[in-house]
């Protein structure tokens, strides 16, 4: 694989609190020139990213209800709409876990359906993140199939948020997801991936998209 | 200083936060035994508010929630909202979590623009700002004191756990230059009636912990 098809994968990602706009700025910046798919960062720094990547290649992404997921539908909505109206293109939404372990499906679908309807409805791509490490077998495909019912474009592996998390994202976690999803929907693999390989397998396993806050490493570290 | 068993217990709100994404049953058990506990707040996410502050309530007991929690990085509508809903819910007290990346960034008048409106539906309630001491340097603790004191909030939240942890001297600064013109809850590493105890010696009046149980059972 060439160095330039790898980044086209890579969601360049920061999401450690408290970041100043001209430090997200110059992430930016170098995320452009390395030619990665987007940058990942909080809410409040969409509109610095979008001064920078407007008419690049490079997309503009961010996070939703990160990294707990435990809000009421109306507010990760209204989330969704304000990140948008700063200019996110892509919108990773941290699924209700709670909910869907307690089998709330409704909640569920409350708020995947009306944050798929506000990024459809804006050109904008949603990504859903499951995050598996907290689920087991049968509350990944669950998950899946709910993304699929709202026709969620990317299903994302996990936040990465490893201060709670009991692992990182694994082969077989990609493995799962690429089999209960259609052939059609991206799968985004995000949490632990630090190193080329690590990204090399996930990307024979099914994944379309990884989220990593090392790219620039795992592209340099690929032998063209 | 001779602290006892119900210095501390009073003083705690009580949080699930070890446990990531609990069932609806977990967290109900949980609130449930928090009822048989002199704790001043039983601390849930924003979602579990309405189920939980019925509970509460029933009890005599009372519920703060989060916002914008835990990274405070939440744009300005969506928080106002949260802040909205929380109440609307039943939270009795909220912890809202400056907008940390406008801080870092110097906007400081962003920053208070922010809060205003959420501190104004407030209305009397007790509210306290989360500010992420362990993210800041002293002067920009200082600063942080200097916008809760002007917005109204007398009342401090140091970090948001998850790694974060309280130290000592973070409390002992705001003391030092604030006295009792500023309340501080530690949140973030307190796990024992060590902790604890040291932390009421430095001057905190109230201590936010997932291990409250414990704490208090071993007193």
């Amino acid at each position: 694989m060439k160095k330039q098809v790898l980044a086209k994968f890579i969601d360049q990602t920061n999401l450690k609190p408290g970041q100043t706009e001209q430090y997200i700025t110059e992430f930016c910046k170098e995320a452009d020139e390395a030619g990665f798919a987007s940058v990942c960062i909080l809410p409040t720094l969409v509109e610095t990213a979008t001064s920078v990547l407007k008419n690049t290649n490079t997309k503009v992404c961010t996070v939703i209800s990160f990294p707990l997921g435990m809000d009421v539908p109306e507010v990760k909505i209204c989330a969704t709409k304000e990140a948008i109206e700063k200019g996110a293109e892509e919108i990773d939404l941290v699924l209700n876990v709670c909910a869907l372990k307690s089998g709330l499906y409704n909640i569920v679908n409350q708020e995947l359906f009306g944050v798929s309807q506000l990024c459809h409805d804006n050109g904008v791509l949603l990504k859903l993140i499951i995050e598996t490490p907290l689920l087991n077998e049968e509350q990944i495909i669950k998950a899946c199939e709910l993304a699929e019912a709202n026709q969620v474009d990317i299903v994302k592996t996990s936040t990465g948020f490893s201060a709670m998390l009991p692992r990182s994202t694994s082969v077989e976690d990609v493995k799962l997801i690429r089999k209960h999803i259609k052939p059609t929907t991206g799968l985004k693999a995000a949490g632990g991936i630090r190193i080329t390989a690590d990204a090399l397998k996930m990307i024979e396993a099914g994944a379309t998209r990884i989220g990593a806050s090392s790219g620039k490493e795992i592209v340099a570290g690929l032998d063209e | 200083m001779n602290v006892t068993k119900y210095d501390v217990e009073s003083i705690i709100d009580a949080s699930l936060g070890a446990t990531p994404a609990p069932t609806m049953t977990q967290v109900e058990s949980f609130v449930r035994k928090t009822l048989n506990y002199n704790f001043k707040m039983t601390l849930t996410e924003p979602f579990f508010i309405k189920s939980n502050a019925e509970i509460l309530h029933a009890a005599g007991k009372q519920l703060c929630s989060v916002i914008s929690y835990p990274l405070g990085s939440m744009n300005h509508k969506s928080k106002v909202l949260q802040v909205q809903t929380a109440l609307k819910d039943g939270a009795d007290e909220l912890d809202i979590a400056m907008d940390i990346s406008a801080f870092k960034s110097k906007h400081y008048e962003k920053v208070k623009e922010d809060l205003k409106p959420c501190v104004e539906m407030m209305e009397g309630r007790i509210c306290k700002l989360l500010y992420f001491a362990s993210l800041l340097t002293e002067d920009e603790q200082l600063c942080a004191c200097e916008i809760a004191l002007e917005l109204g909030i007398p009342f401090l939240k140091t970090n948001p756990g998850y790694g974060y942890s309280t130290t000592l001297d973070q409390v002992k600064l705001v003391k030092k230059h604030y006295g009792d013109d500023l309340k501080i809850m530690v949140s973030g590493g307190v796990r024992t009636k060590e902790d604890a105890i040291a932390f009421i010696e430095a001057g905190v009046s109230r201590i936010a912990t997932s291990a409250s149980f414990e704490i208090v059972d071993s007193l």
